[in-house]
């Protein structure tokens, strides 16, 4: 195995990783996760499709460009696992940045509290933002899990679906389901 | 068969194997009562999969007399990949474990439907403080004095202060931040 084939797949991380970065600073488009499979797994195929048709009717001259042009199949099978194994990596970690992941932030509040420490009781206080959950109930709705159904919070199929994978996973482990 | 699908079938392999033996791990623990936390297993299990997959793709460059660099690109690359999808592996185990929204859609699915304040209520954001607070102590990341949490480790503390500083970077949780620096 050449060394470019994990050289491209970091490098077409970063491009998709820029161009998140870009579009996020920008506006924050509505289904945020829809969003992010569709510009690291999505776009970088149109790209590559884009940049043949491209190679056919004028030949390209850049060296890097050309290189990933020469790949076989094989290699670009190589080239797109890495890059789809680091884009996976990144959609999973991001609702953890997006939504403040709790536990962070319960680091955070004890840390400024040190070297003392602590009540669980203030911690409730600090950190029981009613904004948080309502947060939550809104990102469900934007990715369609649930409706609001005359002030009724009701859940679509596909939400019923994603549970059941969860529920079905849970099963697999032989744990009882999350306690969130 | 070409070298690519051959490192390509071995990564899925490394995938499959990884997660069948969490199964089997997590299954026997709890078979037997044993106290664990789950998601430490799971990320051992999936440390432990490099093991055999080590082994094997130095065996596979040597039965295809690759010479030193293509040795070292195919470890490094087998290595790279197996553990980043473990890591996604990690995310959706650790998701059901602990994810609000996927605790808000089994409370919703139990109940049919909620208004919005008693979903609020149902979920029971105390019980979600006890449940964190435990696996941090699980973790060893915080412990308990005569009734006080102090911190134990910084390594979670830090990864939190990095990834909610990319939060606020991408114009999320304006309010927290503003919040936190007072």
């Amino acid at each position: 195995m050449n060394f470019f084939i994990i050289f491209y797949g970091f490098l077409l991380f970063f491009i998709c990783f820029s161009m998140h970065i870009v579009i996020w600073r920008l506006y924050h488009p509505k289904r945020q996760i829809l969003t992010l499979y569709a510009l690291f797994l999505i776009f970088p195929i149109l790209l590559h499709f884009l940049i043949y048709i491209f190679d056919v009717f004028f030949t390209i001259q850049n060296a890097t460009i050309r290189n990933v042009l020469l790949l076989n199949i094989g290699e670009l099978l190589e080239l797109y696992l890495l890059h789809y194994a680091l884009s996976l990596a990144y959609i999973f970690t991001y609702p953890a940045a997006q939504g403040a992941c709790p536990s962070f932030l319960i680091l955070l509040i004890i840390k400024s509290s040190m070297p003392r420490g602590i009540t669980k009781d203030a911690i409730h206080s600090y950190y029981l933002d009613k904004k948080l959950f309502i947060a939550r109930v809104h990102d469900l709705m934007d990715e369609n899990l649930v409706v609001d159904n005359n002030g009724w919070l009701e859940m679509t199929s596909k939400g019923y679906l994603l549970l059941k994978i969860f529920v079905s996973l849970r099963k697999m482990f032989s744990l009882p389901i999350g306690k969130g | 068969m070409s070298i690519s699908l051959k490192i390509i079938l071995l990564l899925i392999c490394s995938q499959i194997f990884s997660f069948l033996l969490s199964v089997v791990v997590l299954r026997i623990m709890t078979k037997k009562k044993i106290s664990f936390l789950p998601l430490l297993i799971v990320i051992k299990c999936t440390l432990f999969g490099n093991i055999p997959l080590l082994l094997i793709s130095w065996l596979l460059t040597l039965r295809l007399n690759m010479n030193v660099y293509g040795t070292i690109n195919t470890i490094l690359y087998v290595l790279i990949v197996h553990n980043v999808l473990g890591y996604s592996g990690w995310h959706i185990f650790n998701m059901s474990e602990t994810a609000r929204r996927i605790r808000m859609l089994y409370e919703l699915n139990l109940a049919g439907r909620f208004r919005y304040d008693e979903l609020a209520d149902k979920y029971g954001v105390k019980n979600m403080l006890d449940v964190r607070l435990k696996r941090l102590t699980d973790m060893k990341q915080i412990s308990e004095h005569n009734g006080y949490f102090v911190l134990k480790s910084l390594l979670l503390y830090r990864i939190g202060i990095v990834v909610l500083n990319w939060g606020f970077f991408l114009k999320y949780n304006v309010h927290l931040r503003q919040g936190l620096k007072k």
